[in-house]
């Protein structure tokens, strides 16, 4: 059985070189598009609820690198759902490892609490560095977005739009961004010592 | 990049858990071959965050998302660090005109202060404490001032009478200063060796550690630094040297020397061999030259710049 906790990398830098030419010949399109599909199992590993979903991705990953030589013989198609594939095998061998434990894991059966704020001194000082981070304007558009009470929100989404001559559905892309931008640099900043983006 | 209401109702039943298996793959299948479709799925994930906090979240949907999101560490958090701006964003609320008389708003700390001292038996204490502070003011100004003099003429007398101990006393702190100075060199004296010999150690998991000093753009060959690494590396950590130590914090941006940023990380803490650790995949690293700005974060105030390294990722 192979182990679901943190994966090592395991690659050699010959299967990894390949695996990138595969994903794409120039070097640093390569690099982004790698991310990119990384980025997107976790995503989907964590929307299957599997909380380890970055080793997930990463044991996705080495799957399709080791095999990478044989596979670029044949595959035709875009490599990124030659990935999915083998995502969706990675998922079915993790259910067999939570099957074969014999603890329950914790997350199928602790009550769910409402979602309160992280008050720690830790997550207050990261929300205060963090939103240093981002450009003043954009800084406050985030915090005019969140500062309406349910039923004015909209209105005042519809008046901040309005203001920047954008639609309230543009509003909602930009807000995304910033957003994202602003979570991960908290994620890594509670974390600690992770990359705060990869550009 | 446009919002489809059909994508975005597939999306949402899917981070709902409301999908069948073969639904479920196949929305899979186009997120991982569609950047567009993937980037709705992240919108759709922040509409349903944000609709669970300001409550307009459908009940029937937010016992699914309490069972799907509040279960796995990393939407949980999204979550709490949603909730954490919103609060950030009511507590911080500037004072805000009311045009309309039906719209209830929670009076801001200013307006309470404000509030406070208008009215008249507030006022007349204020008044009252005011005044008394005054007066408390120019009699501890009056006792400072003559305290002042006193100290003065007492370091006119000392001065006159113990310079020779002064002397000696400059004397010891110079020798003791020199006996420092030495011993720092000492200490210091390896590191030069192990940049030059590229001081790099790589660890199980596949990272390699390479140091780095700041301001260094050429070693003592005369070459930019070169980095390279072993064929099973998955990570670089590069140590910072020379980092001063009076900071809180410290985040460094790794950018090539026209600028554009490859990768950065905010957060980061000096060791007790005094640099920073900055760790990054080896896929951010290609072939060129590079320059990573250490800064420091005090208590207050904005992010200081404080080292840069130089180096170059040659072409294999």
């Amino acid at each position: 059985m192979e182990t679901t906790s943190r994966t090592t990398w395991i690659l050699t830098q010959e299967a990894f070189d390949e695996l990138l030419t595969w994903l794409n010949s120039d070097r640093e399109t390569a690099a982004k598009k790698y991310e990119d599909i990384r980025n997107k199992l976790i995503r989907i590993f964590v929307h299957r609820g599997c909380p380890p979903a970055e080793d997930l991705a990463d044991k996705t990953i080495n799957k399709v690198a080791r095999k990478v030589h044989e596979i670029k013989g044949y595959y035709v198609g875009d490599p990124a759902l030659y990935f999915c594939g083998v995502a969706r095998n990675v998922y079915a061998e993790y259910l067999k490892t939570l099957v074969e434990v014999p603890v329950v894991p914790e997350i199928t059966s602790a009550p769910v609490p409402e979602e309160e704020p992280d008050d720690s001194v830790a997550a207050h000082n990261c929300l205060d560095s963090c939103l240093q981070t981002l450009k003043p304007k954009d800084r406050e558009l985030l915090l005019t977005y969140y500062r309406e009470e349910r039923g004015a929100k909209i209105d005042l989404h519809k008046e901040m739009s309005r203001r920047l001559g954008i639609s309230v559905n543009a509003l909602r892309i930009v807000v995304c961004r910033l957003r994202a931008s602003f979570k991960k640099c908290m994620q890594n900043c509670i974390k600690t010592d992770q990359p705060e983006t990869n550009q | 990049m446009s919002l489809q209401n059909g994508n975005i109702n597939s999306i949402r039943r899917y981070l709902l858990g409301d999908l069948s298996e073969q639904e479920r793959d196949r929305i899979e299948q186009l997120l991982m071959s569609d950047d567009a479709l993937y980037e709705q799925l992240l919108f759709a994930e922040d509409d349903l965050v944000d609709e669970y906090i300001f409550g307009t979240l459908a009940e029937e949907d937010r016992a699914k998302f309490k069972e799907r999101f509040l279960h796995v560490p990393e939407l949980r958090q999204s979550v709490s660090v949603t909730a954490a701006l919103r609060k950030h964003a009511l507590e911080t609320a500037p004072q805000i005109v009311v045009e309309e008389e039906s719209t209830p708003i929670r009076p801001s700390l200013l307006d309470q202060l404000r509030k406070f001292f208008m009215q008249p038996a507030t006022g007349v204490a204020f008044a009252t404490v005011l005044l008394g502070a005054i007066g408390l003011n120019l009699w501890l100004f009056r006792q400072n001032s003559q305290l002042k003099n006193r100290v003065g003429e007492l370091e006119a007398q000392q001065s006159t009478k113990s310079r020779p101990d002064l002397e000696e006393q400059l004397r010891l702190a110079e020798e003791r200063n020199r006996l420092l100075s030495e011993e720092l060199q000492r200490q210091q004296s390896p590191k030069p060796q192990l940049v030059q010999d590229q001081p790099k150690v790589q660890t199980p998991g596949g990272t390699f550690v390479v140091a780095l000093i700041s301001g260094t753009v050429r070693d003592s060959g005369g070459e930019t630094k070169r980095v390279t690494w072993p064929a099973n590396t998955g990570r670089v950590r590069f140590h910072l040297d020379q980092a001063p130590r009076d900071y809180r914090g410290y985040s460094a941006v790794l950018q090539t020397l026209e600028g554009q940023r490859k990768w950065s990380s905010n957060n980061l803490k000096i060791t007790t061999g005094n640099f920073v650790p900055f760790e990054m995949p080896v896929a951010v690293l290609v072939p060129g030259d590079y320059q990573i700005v250490l800064s420091g974060l005090k208590s207050s105030g904005p992010r200081e710049e404080v080292g840069n390294y130089y180096f170059r990722v040659p072409a294999r």
